[in-house]
């Protein structure tokens, strides 16, 4: 059985609630990721901040600098353990719209899985012509 | 008024109803895009194929380079002509769990808007009315 933590992407660009909305969009893009999981000072997870989050402010007046991330994140965040299983999370993304979800151990966020990540497992077990199987 | 053909990406990926699925993820994580136009021999749009399409291939186990975009795209698509205001593609954005929408003339595929597009515009917007060194 796949577990989160066998797939998941180590990796992960977070912000805390204290970032500048204006450094969470440069993060976003240059990473070319759709979203940042928010985590404390000792990294436990407390929140995401997605694009979605962001298109607001196309319309706004408020002072960019007057706004941080805590303003505009969502709470709680929908995250996973990083024992539960790949088909779990996987029926996870199919029936919400988010493109990510944080992975956690003992809620210190370890990990991030994303829809791209699944597509490539996809892919993988396309060209094997078999059931999905990570070495 | 600022419409969807002075904002949009022209350089578009696009796919063609009988590529397989194995093309079509190929070309996604090839290019980091979540989704993409499909089109006839003559360029017009007749649906699109995303990330969120693949994901239910997730559990079976038929031989998917057999399986064609047509089998698993969405049709018809939500788009906009190339000079519809951008405010209305926004909003649509905003509104829905779309990524992307495809922007046309005459029926055929010109050019993409994408919500990083809009987030990136928003941040030059917040550089511009920052005092230097504020962000």
């Amino acid at each position: 059985m796949i577990t989160a933590k066998d797939v998941m992407n180590p990796w992960v660009v977070t912000a805390t609630k204290d970032t500048s909305i204006s450094e969470a969009v440069e993060l976003m893009l240059e990473h070319r990721i759709s979203g940042l999981p928010v985590v404390d000072d000792e990294q436990i997870l407390i929140g995401v901040i997605t694009e979605k989050d962001i298109l607001p402010l196309y319309n706004t007046s408020r002072q960019p600098r007057e706004i941080k991330v805590q303003d505009l994140m969502t709470t709680p965040v929908v995250s996973f353990n990083q024992d539960e299983t790949l088909d779990d999370i996987c029926a996870c993304l199919v029936e919400n719209d988010f493109r990510r979800v944080p992975v956690t151990s003992s809620g210190e966020i370890v990990g991030i899985v994303s829809r791209p990540d699944i597509t490539r497992i996809i892919l993988k077990k396309m060209i094997n012509n078999s059931p999905v199987e990570i070495s | 008024m600022i419409t969807a053909k002075d904002f949009m990406n022209t350089w578009v990926i696009t796919a063609t109803r009988d590529i397989s699925i194995k093309k079509a993820v190929d070309l996604m994580l090839e290019y980091k895009v979540s989704g993409l136009p499909v089109v006839d021999d003559e360029g017009r749009l007749v649906g699109i194929i995303t990330e969120k399409d693949i994901l239910q291939l997730y559990n079976t186990f038929t031989p998917l380079e057999n399986i064609t975009v047509e089998k698993l795209m969405t049709t018809p698509v939500i788009c906009f002509d190339e000079n519809e205001s951008l405010d209305n593609i926004w909003q649509c954005l905003l509104q829905k769990d779309f990524r992307r929408v495809p922007v046309t003339s005459s029926g055929k595929v010109v050019g993409i808007i994408s919500r990083p597009d809009i987030t990136r515009s928003i941040l030059e917007k917040m550089r511009c009315i920052s005092p230097v060194g504020a962000l």
